[in-house]
């Protein structure tokens, strides 16, 4: 029951100047983001451009040259590893599943920052397993080893380790790279949902702009590691910047209920 | 959400899916049926043997031993040492180079992510190996037989070849691989061997003697090598046992594993230094036993699935059974002869293993 109370309902994200290198190679130059508790910012961006680094990088698992990051009032250089994953959960672009656990045991494991070390879990620890599972459909999975999982259902497997953590700040890594447009908007509908429900802040890195536009408040266009636009979808989405940072040309429509739509066009058709 | 948005969700009772989630634990009916196989083993080990010993003799004699308890046994004097002196340590220390040898295989299997990682993945045989030809060779005491320069020489040769393929392993690329400490693992054993292959060349009067510790025995057992490992074998396994759900964890990857707040390096480290001494002390005073890491845990995954929280333990039971059950095919399928026990667990494990290999990519990733 501790463990639902430590999690603090709605925490701010805030980057401030923030430059990681690896090997020497700046993946991110003084990046400035900040999310405002319960918000959804998306980053957006070409492969290389600095998503996932900058993931990474409020997650704590790579560290920062220069700046800093705080999870609320706290620094996330501060907090150590079971600290931040207390306050951080994450759904990462390719987990390592193994095939053989069942969900249950793999849902488990998100409680993993709330047990002690050498200890196993508690009654409490299961309520909130059971709670997810239920929350996210999963009930009657519980059972099943993941290797048998359909890919949506894996999909919600995999949510529910980072639900199971209690964290009030989220952090998904091209969470439906892997699913059909069906299923795309079903595991986007239900972190939204889940987003309002708990609260939870969510910063997300998605390669598909018009869906990005559609659930984020704000959206980050990243480029060489900076940050090159930044603001509400409408202002972020436009064709020059697409074609500028993504070498696409698209169309962008705003329909009925002023929601932005991008197009992808294909170039002059050849002979 | 608000404080007592939180209290309402913590005092209302579970849902009623979570009372029939069933999490891997381990369940009193399964380790009721490992501690049972274990005793019949036990059992197996002493009453089995040229000289016939009545069940019911050997009972009393056990319990004649314990605190408070006195029972006239009418076992013979000689008949007694032959329980208590030859039987008895033998099927102890069988039982403890067992389990030793399992659940190091297992926890090398977990934090390795490797299905065919062994007790000797690091080494440590080949370090064993050459502490033994090198007492063999130039300490005429061990020369001369005299019992414990052997295995001393193989515990710190196998130590020393496990801690060189750590600090290799470490240096060799990035930190955290895994990857690198398992080829640190092939070239130090491939090093040791040539040294062990050469000293031996140089000095063929010890083959025999380094030949037949290396094919495994437990001919030689006593309670003074059951006291020489027990030591090691208990901090081993509390060790082992003390990580078992971290060992899961470890199952999502080193990423995954940081993510959910838990220091990846640190974990294996310290599961790799209790499995790494604990063999070391099994392979001191038995030689090479191989596949046992191997055959017991895969066992063990089959029957009762694929959690650490169940695997370690279980292997445990399990493995101590299973040798001692080896132990008694090897001193009677060929008596009065002793075939080494090595043979025996190999001829089980081999054909094992290649099951094992095959099945790997469907059940391993």
């Amino acid at each position: 029951m501790s463990a639902i109370l430590e999690a603090p309902p709605g925490l701010a994200v805030t980057v401030s100047g923030v430059s990681v290198a690896y090997d020497g190679l700046a993946a991110l130059r003084s990046v400035d983001l900040a999310v405002v508790p319960g918000g959804w910012v998306c980053l957006l961006g070409a492969n290389g451009a600095g998503k996932t680094t900058l993931l990474r990088a409020i997650g704590g698992l790579v560290g920062v040259a220069e700046g800093e990051i705080s999870l609320g009032d706290a620094a996330v250089a501060a907090l150590g590893r079971r600290g931040v994953a207390r306050l951080v959960a994450r759904v990462p672009q390719r987990p390592e599943v193994p095939p053989a656990m069942t969900v249950v045991d793999y849902v488990l494991l998100g409680r993993t920052p709330h047990i002690p070390y050498l200890g196993v879990e508690g009654s409490s620890d299961l309520r909130v397993v059971a709670e997810v599972l239920e929350r996210l459909e999963l009930t009657e999975l519980a059972g099943r080893r993941l290797e048998t999982l359909s890919g949506g259902e894996l999909q919600r497997a995999i949510v529910a380790v980072a639900l199971a953590q209690e964290a009030p700040v989220l952090l998904l890594d091209e969470p439906t790279a892997a699913l059909d447009v069906g299923h795309q908007l079903q595991v986007l509908e239900l972190i939204d949902e889940l987003r309002r429900e708990r609260s939870l802040t969510v910063v997300s890195a998605m390669h598909d702009l018009a869906l990005a536009g559609q659930f984020a408040d704000e959206l980050v266009l990243l480029s060489g590691g900076r940050v090159a636009a930044a603001g509400s979808p409408r202002s972020v989405l436009t064709e020059e910047n697409v074609k500028d940072h993504y070498g696409a040309s698209v169309r962008i429509v705003e329909d009925d209920a002023g929601r932005v739509l991008v197009l992808p066009t294909r170039s002059a058709r050849r002979p | 959400m608000a404080r007592a948005d939180v209290a309402e969700r913590t005092s209302r009772p579970l849902p009623e899916a979570a009372a029939t989630l069933r999490p891997s634990r381990l369940r009193p009916g399964v380790v009721a049926v490992a501690v049972l196989v274990l005793l019949l083993a036990v059992a197996a080990g002493l009453l089995i043997g040229p000289v016939h010993l009545a069940p019911w003799r050997v009972l009393a004699s056990l319990a004649d031993r314990l605190p408070w308890v006195h029972l006239q046994s009418g076992l013979s004097a000689q008949d007694d040492a032959i329980l208590w002196e030859l039987r008895a340590p033998r099927v102890v220390l069988a039982g403890l180079v067992g389990l030793t040898l399992a659940m190091s295989g297992a926890s090398y299997q977990g934090v390795f992510r490797n299905p065919l990682a062994d007790p000797y993945l690091l080494g440590v045989a080949a370090g064993a190996g050459l502490g033994a030809t090198i007492a063999a060779v130039y300490l005429p005491a061990a020369a001369a037989g005299a019992v414990g320069i052997l295995p001393a020489a193989a515990f710190v040769g196998g130590l020393v070849a496990a801690a060189m393929t750590y600090v290799l392993g470490r240096s060799g690329g990035p930190a955290r691989s895994a990857g690198t400490l398992i080829l640190a693992g092939v070239a130090v054993a491939s090093l040791f061997t040539a040294a062990q292959t050469f000293l031996q060349q140089a000095h063929v009067q010890t083959l025999r003697q380094v030949y037949s510790w290396i094919l495994g025995t437990l001919g030689t057992a006593s309670w003074t090598q059951v006291r020489l490992i027990l030591p090691y074998v208990v901090v081993s396994a509390t060790a082992l046992l003390l990580h078992r759900r971290l060992l899961d964890v470890m199952g999502v990857g080193e990423e995954e594993a940081r993510a959910l707040g838990v220091n990846p390096s640190r974990v294996r480290a310290i599961v790799v230094i209790a499995a790494t001494l604990g063999t070391a002390a099994a392979v001191s005073v038995s030689g090479l036993i191989g596949f046992v890491g191997i055959i017991v845990p895969h066992t063990v995954r089959l029957i009762a699935g694929t959690s650490y929280r169940l695997i370690l333990p279980l292997s445990i039971l399990y493995g101590a059974a299973f040798l001692i059950l080896a132990d008694i095919i090897a001193r009677t399928a060929a008596a009065p002869e002793e075939i080494p026990i090595g043979v025996i667990t190999a001829l089980i494990g081999a054909p094992f293993f290649l099951v094992v290999l095959r099945s790997s990519s469907r059940s391993f990733r």
